[in-house]
């Protein structure tokens, strides 16, 4: 018997495997149906899709089989990965490589092996898709092939399994992140708030001029303190509602100031569309928000 | 007799704001903490209370569940005055059981004057 040797790229084969996270996952439908085509096509009572591990041959779906895994050592398989092509054994008794195998002496009497590679794109051959059966017996030349595509079949389910998987944990990531920046605003927004409570309210205090003694200019200069202070307040609004647009969240909202109508035309992925309405014969509105600084910032 | 107002406030320039403004109409009790609070106010138990929601030791939203605990304390109508104010804070806090929401910086005194006039009018009419 020859134990199967790794190939070359053994490391960056074994990386590329656990990558997909596939090793001693629970039984899939996807792969079951795989492997019982393939073994009604070749017509053996036996279909495997086996991937090859550091020590051992794991099976992902299985026909005839009961064991879910077995040494690397004695594995057929091994050996499709060790040559990266279809392996076919028409009589293992025969074959220097497998007469004493023991799964070729006991059970489940292996005779008859052909195994595709499941090559990834990459060139990393992780196992094989195989059909075996008791007795010596040959492959067509379209059973072959329907093997082969089968195995192209089972990289691809493999390929849009980890990039589903990978969708997923991106989300997961930018949604992480985006509750941080909305935690880290609202945040932003309390600490600004804080100092601007005491900046406007005494500001409005002395406004009052309660004792009279305050002349026009310095109530001049009290009322230019409380107008930039509310301008600072209405930036800290401008911004949050800024984060809620890049977060795709705007609600269609729609600002009816005499004869101004400004809204959320549509947001779509990180773009949104604005519209300003501007009635000719209405008079320009006096609001607290300048209505140029907002649409220019939220464009 | 002067409604007594108890502000709950670390920062000590809006406590002094607060002071200024109501000092005048009401009598009122400082406290920079919400244990300290809960401790006077069980000792000298106030009409209405003005509450920030961060403080150092205990949030707001805590002290308000602990005035509510307390029978003698529980009736009293209690303002979150908090700048804690993005778009779902005020329904958040309503929903917490405070008996209004104000937010900071407050722009307009007049509209907290309002809210603790009614308040007040309403917690006589109750007892």
């Amino acid at each position: 018997m020859r134990a199967p040797e790794p190939p070359a790229n053994e490391p960056e084969r074994l990386a590329a495997l656990a990558r997909y996270h596939i090793l001693d996952t629970l039984p899939e439908l996807q792969y079951d149906e795989i492997v019982e085509l393939a073994a009604y096509i070749c017509g053996t009572p036996i279909a495997l899709i086996s991937f090859v591990d550091d020590h051992r041959q794991w099976f992902k779906a299985s026909v005839g089989v009961e064991a879910r895994e077995t040494p690397r050592d004695v594995s057929f398989c091994g050996h499709v990965v060790a040559q990266g092509s279809t392996m076919i054994v028409e009589d293992a008794k025969q074959d220097e490589r497998f007469f004493d195998n023991p799964y070729v002496v006991g059970e489940p009497h292996v005779n008859f092996y052909a195994g595709a590679p499941l090559a990834t794109d990459e060139g990393y051959t992780l196992g094989s898709l195989c059909v075996i059966d008791r007795q010596p017996r040959q492959l067509g030349v379209e059973q072959r092939e329907a093997l082969e595509a089968l195995a192209r079949v089972v990289v691809r389910l493999l390929e849009s399994q980890l990039h589903e998987a990978e969708l997923r944990e991106a989300r997961r990531a930018a949604e992480a992140a985006n509750q941080a920046k909305s935690e880290f605003l609202a945040k932003m927004s309390h600490e600004l708030r804080t100092p601007l409570n005491s900046v406007i309210g005494f500001t409005n205090l002395l406004r009052r001029n309660d004792k009279g003694k305050l002349d026009a200019k310095e109530l001049m200069y009290l009322d230019k303190i409380s107008r930039n202070g509310l301008h600072l307040l209405s930036l800290i609004d401008d911004l949050l509602d800024l984060s809620k647009i890049e977060a795709g969240h705007a609600q269609l909202e729609l600002a009816q100031l005499h004869g101004f109508e400004l809204g959320v035309a549509s947001v779509v992925g990180e773009g949104a569309t604005f519209y300003l309405r501007l009635d000719p014969a209405a008079p320009i509105p006096n609001h607290r928000k300048p209505v140029h600084s907002t649409v220019t910032s939220r464009t | 007799m002067t409604a007594r107002i108890a502000i709950v406030e670390d920062n000590a320039d809006n406590r002094m704001l607060l002071d200024a403004l109501l000092a005048d109409r009401y009598a009122i009790d400082e406290y920079e903490d919400g244990f300290v609070a809960l401790a006077g106010m069980r000792v000298t138990p106030p009409d209405l209370v003005l509450l920030d929601i961060s403080l150092p030791s205990m949030t707001g939203s805590e002290v308000l569940e602990r005035l509510r605990a307390d029978p003698n304390l529980a009736a009293i109508p209690v303002i979150a005055l908090t700048a804690h104010a993005m778009p779902d804070d005020r329904n958040g806090f309503l929903a917490q059981g405070f008996d209004a929401y104000v937010s900071k910086p407050i722009v307009d005194e007049n509209l907290l004057f309002d809210e603790i006039t009614r308040l007040l009018a309403r917690g006589r009419t109750s007892t």
